[in-house]
């Protein structure tokens, strides 16, 4: 009797204590370490939460100033001091893989610092469907810039010049389906093949392909793609988009070493009119989405949303044309 | 007899104790239960890579059996590779001496899918299950090197 009394008390202090033990650790936060990608990146890189449910997080940098945010969750990026750990707790309402990263430069390698945070539960789950380079057919890494003459503009096309110009333009130069496949020199040659536009001087239908590009975004949706261009791209390709950003010099003597074009290469120039003019809008975007092929260019697709990456891929096309005094 | 039980309630809770707080203070290595190559038969430039594409290269070059069934999303079908193997090696000679691929050093999505697959095998999952997660992911972005 006494010895069955003793195993009922032993499982009672199991139960109590398994209890006890999940109460604790459930209400600990998983800490995350942050070191530079050459050192670890972020520690641990995986993690588990369930929809609904709080996940605290206490983030502490081991080395040098880093950030920690996640890509498809409404959170500003959180700043974090060497040795000074930060406390943050997350709820997610939908399930699937939600990406934390560092949007601070600290080495030529700092868009490796990423990590996954797999969200399970109920929930509304979004149907993945092929990019729309995919759908449209359109190899990404075809080169795109061989089929014209070298582009030499004699001014930056302008929006608000082009808006002159608006009631002669055929209608289809002006939709989302004509925008996203075509590149604006593409759009230049059958806009200058147009009879309505004859009378118009070729820096004139270039400010009408400015004028359409600049159709196809908001003014919000273009401060978004501001915002994210500088928070994201501007370390590599450079505040101005001249392909001069902090590590530029540093990648470009990595590429030179890459004598098979493997490898990190020298980030875009966005001011060189041939990258982005001879670029249809569906390849920009598929190249944020996707990285580039091992080129060091990181895919972002994890990160931004699909409205995102269209709102970044519209700022860019700003490297070349004027969209000041224009609106949508 | 009570000195016995007590003595017995005490050890036992104590062993609960200790088993509980040494499952969860462990922290697992990442790599740990994976059979990785070693990093010295690594080139230069992968052994100043980070971290994580050294552990994609080591794990790479250590399982082609698994990575040679896993797809690449990177676009990279399009110069001949056929599976997430390909960005990292190019070739074993009859001798198993082998030549590495430095694509993935540049590469964003190889290496995520490398790191998945080594993530999803420590869970247990089966090769094609791991197949049909990187499908799942990835093709979001690209295209599948593999038919």
């Amino acid at each position: 009797m006494k010895m069955r009394r003793v195993v009922f008390l032993i499982l009672v202090c199991f139960a109590l204590i398994g209890l006890g033990a999940a109460w604790i650790f459930s209400s600990q936060p998983i800490t995350i370490h942050a070191r530079i990608a050459e050192d670890g990146g972020f520690m641990p890189s995986s993690i588990k939460a369930r929809v609904g449910e709080p996940l605290k997080l206490r983030l502490i940098s081991d080395d040098v100033e880093h950030t920690f945010a996640v890509g498809q969750y409404p959170m500003e990026s959180v700043f974090l001091k060497p040795n000074e750990p930060v406390e943050i707790t997350l709820i997610f309402d939908k399930p699937g893989a939600y990406t934390f990263y560092t949007t601070t430069p600290s080495s030529m390698n700092f868009w490796r610092m990423r990590g996954t945070i797999e969200v399970v539960g109920s929930g509304e789950t979004q149907v993945s469907k092929p990019p729309l380079y995919v759908q449209l057919g359109l190899e990404l890494d075809a080169d795109h810039e061989s089929g014209s003459e070298h582009i030499e503009l004699m001014r930056q096309p302008s929006a608000a010049r082009g808006a002159a110009f608006a009631s002669q333009i055929p209608v289809v130069y002006l939709t989302r389906d004509y925008y996203v496949a075509h590149s604006p020199m593409e759009t230049f040659e059958e806009l200058r093949a147009e009879s309505a536009l004859r009378s118009l001087s070729d820096e004139e239908i270039w400010d009408v392909v400015a004028y359409s590009w600049r159709k196809n975004i908001s003014s919000t949706a273009w401060t978004e793609g501001q915002r994210l261009y500088q928070v994201n791209c501007a370390a590599c390709h450079g505040e101005n988009g001249a392909g001069d950003g902090q590590f530029a010099d540093e990648m470009k003597a990595s590429a030179e070493q890459n004598k098979d074009e493997h490898g990190i290469q020298a980030p875009t120039d966005f001011m060189d009119a041939e990258h982005l003019l001879e670029a249809k809008p569906a390849i920009v975007q598929g190249l944020i989405l996707r990285g580039g092929m091992g080129t060091g260019m990181p895919m972002w697709g994890s990160i931004f949303t699909e409205e995102q990456t269209w709102n970044l891929t519209a700022y860019l096309y700003s490297f070349q044309f004027e969209y000041q005094g224009a609106t949508q | 007899m009570i000195s016995k039980t007590r003595k017995l309630l005490f050890f036992s809770l104590i062993a609960v104790l200790l088993t509980t707080a040494i499952s969860a203070c462990s922290t697992q290595n990442k790599t740990s239960d994976l059979n990785m190559a070693p990093m010295s038969q690594m080139p230069a430039e992968v052994q100043s890579a980070p971290v994580t594409v050294r552990e994609a290269y080591q794990f790479a070059a250590a399982n082609p059996d698994v990575m040679k069934n896993i797809p690449c999303y990177c676009g990279c079908g399009d110069i001949g590779h056929t599976s997430n193997y390909s960005c990292y090696v190019s070739g074993v000679d009859d001798k198993g001496k082998v030549t590495f691929d430095n694509h993935a050093l540049g590469c964003s999505i190889c290496v995520d899918i490398t790191q998945d697959a080594m993530r999803l095998l420590k869970e247990g999952k089966t090769v094609p299950e791991i197949k049909a997660y990187v499908d799942a992911t990835y093709s979001k972005y690209g295209t599948s090197n593999m038919p």
